[in-house]
Order: structure tokens, then C-alpha cells, then sequence
């Protein structure tokens, strides 16, 4: 860290006999909204960047590997698009979702590195589980059912993966996910439609269990 | 199947969970960890910050420049002034001339042309 974002860090700590109820310094720092944490991170404050590294990494591994399928591919295109972000974090719009933003890099350093890398044979997430018997206690079950799924989520084309991803796993909302795909929203209520509906399909004998 | 069809407009809680459950790799800390040791350690340093002594360095390049731009282009302005033959010393320059009578006499401000006159047929 260069003695200026150290400097930045020091000037945003608070004093010993500071009231408690300000929402200052690094303990305050995990209820800020990302909004406050972008500022603090375009002015240099490295705290910033690690909460929301801390916040929206889960969701940016769960979709890098909607692309890659292989976990450790994932982690370094993830890392890779946080890093992108941080960097460019100057050109991000404050008055526009910080999420979708993000995740649209991540999305793009995960596709970027699938076409740097060789083409080579990646074991399916959670592929390793079909070749386990299938027990007939719960566990194995439902190790089953994960096979299963990641069979059907290969057989969707990649931009309904991340829809129905995105939409039923993450939350995002269908004009987050139009933002984030740069499609029509129209287009996202279609790909999660026909997504779900193959899901459905495909996991259907499990589906009956599970819930 | 249940409540849930294709075209509700709603998450589907059980498809979120199982597509959740199949696609996190665990190790989230971990994961952040590395982010942050990468930042801090290849990429922090390279970061414009925006602080006082960060401004002061962002000048202090620049400055440097333009002093050494004005230093180089007064050394050529003078030495330029040394070559010239037809130009005036200062003490020719100041030297005593005979100033036109008509501007002593005169009440209204005098004219500059005939002011700098003796000066430039001197020259």
C-alpha cells in the first residue's frame, strides 16, 4: 500500500473518544451500502475495496463458473474482473446499481479467459458425484440430483444460465439482469422462462423429492 | 409440480437453492483474502490516489518541466542577444541625445514617435 492510501485510511480513522454512533472507521465499515463504499474506494480507501470484495464475491464465483465450470478457472477470472473493477472504479456512475456493474466485468473476465485458454477437458461441477452409487439415503440423493443439475445446465445455451441463475439463486431482479447481460429485458423473462422450464424438465424426478 | 410454474414472475426458491448449493465452491474468506494480497500487493501501488502529497507529485513532474522549458528558452534568449551586431548596448542606449526642442516647448503630451525618435536613428 503506498503511504498515500495509508495516509487516506488513517485520516478516516476514528479518534479513541470518538461517539459511537458514528458510522465511521473500519469497525463501521461492514453496514455501509455500496454506495458509500465506492466513494470510500475512489478515494483510495483499500477497507472499501475488501468489503465489497467481501460482499459480492460469493455471487461473482457462483457466476464465473456458470462460464467456466472449472472451479479454479473461475476463482482467477473472478479475481481477475474485481480487479478490473477496482481499477476502473473512477468511470463507474454513482447513480447506477453497483451489482449489476460488477458483475458485468466478472461476467466478461470469465468469458475473456475462456477464450485465453486452451481448449481442454474440465470435469462438470459436482460431475465427480455421478459416478457415486446411488445410495438410497437422502445425501447421496441429493449428490445425484447436483449431477443431474449440472448436466441440465449444460445443455442451456450460457446466456440462460446466467438468467435463471441470476434471477432464482442471486435475487437480481429481470431489469438487473438485462443491464448486466445487455439484452432487452424481454429477452431475460424469455431466457428464464425456457431455462426453468428445461431445469424442470431434466430434474423433474428429483425436483418431487426436494421439496 | 407446485406452486411455482415457469412463467412466475417470482424466485424459484427450491431451483435458487439447488443452483446455489451446486455452484458455490466454500472458502469464501479465503477467496477474498487472495483478492485483497493481489490488490495490495500488484495493483495498490499503481493506483492514483487522490491525496495532498499525491497532488504535490502529480505538479511536481510538470513543474520541473516547465522550469527547465523556461531556463532553456531564456539561455537561447540570450545568447541570442549576444550574436546580434545591430543592436544597441544599454549605455548607447541610455546614452545622452538631443531631444527635439518642440517637446519642451510643448503643453500637450508629447508624441511617442517623436519621443523614441533619437533612439532609433541611433540605430
Amino acid at each position: 500500500m503506498t503511504p498515500s492510501s495509508s495516509s487516506a485510511a488513517v485520516r478516516r480513522a476514528p479518534p479513541a473518544d470518538c461517539d459511537p454512533q458514528q458510522p465511521e472507521g473500519p469497525a463501521r465499515i461492514e453496514h455501509l451500502p455500496d454506495a458509500e463504499l465506492v466513494t470510500r474506494l475512489v478515494e483510495g480507501d483499500e477497507e472499501a475495496f475488501g468489503r465489497l470484495v467481501a460482499e459480492h464475491a460469493p455471487a461473482a464465483r457462483r457466476l464465473a463458473r456458470l462460464v467456466l465450470r472449472d472451479p479454479n478457472d473461475a476463482d482467477d477470472a473472478v479475481q481477475d474482473g474485481l480487479l478490473a473493477a477496482w481499477r476502473s472504479i473512477a468511470r463507474f456512475d454513482p447513480r447506477r446499481s453497483f451489482r449489476p456493474w460488477l458483475m458485468r466485468i466478472v461476467l466478461n473476465a470469465a468469458r475473456d479467459l475462456r477464450r485465453r485458454r486452451t481448449v481442454r477437458e474440465t470435469q462438470p461441477l459436482g460431475g465427480h458425484e455421478a459416478t457415486r452409487e446411488a445410495a438410497p439415503d437422502r445425501q447421496a440423493g441429493r449428490a445425484l440430483l447436483r449431477a443431474r443439475l449440472a448436466e441440465a445446465l449444460a445443455t442451456l445455451p450460457e446466456r440462460a444460465r446466467v438468467a435463471v441463475t441470476l434471477f432464482d439463486a442471486e435475487g437480481y431482479s429481470h431489469g438487473e439482469i438485462a443491464e448486466l447481460l445487455d439484452v432487452p429485458e424481454g429477452t431475460v423473462r424469455s431466457d428464464v422462462f425456457h431455462a426453468r422450464r428445461n431445469l424442470r424438465v431434466l430434474l423433474a424426478p428429483f425436483l418431487e423429492e426436494v421439496r | 409440480m407446485t406452486a411455482y410454474d415457469s412463467f412466475d414472475h417470482r424466485p424459484d426458491p427450491t431451483i435458487g437453492q439447488l443452483l446455489r448449493d451446486h455452484l458455490t465452491g466454500g472458502d469464501d474468506a479465503g477467496f477474498v483474502a487472495r483478492v485483497r494480497l493481489a490488490a495490495r500487493s500488484t495493483e495498490w501501488r499503481d493506483r492514483p490516489a487522490s491525496g495532498e502529497w499525491d497532488l504535490l507529485a502529480r505538479w511536481f513532474r510538470p513543474g520541473i518541466a516547465a522550469a527547465a522549458a523556461v531556463f532553456v528558452g531564456a539561455l537561447l534568449g540570450v545568447g541570442a542577444g549576444d550574436t546580434g551586431s545591430s543592436t544597441l548596448s544599454l549605455a548607447e542606449a541610455l546614452g545622452p541625445v538631443e531631444a527635439p526642442a518642440e517637446l519642451l516647448a510643448a503643453d500637450a503630451q508629447p508624441d511617442p514617435q517623436v519621443l523614441l525618435s533619437p533612439l532609433l536613428e541611433a540605430r
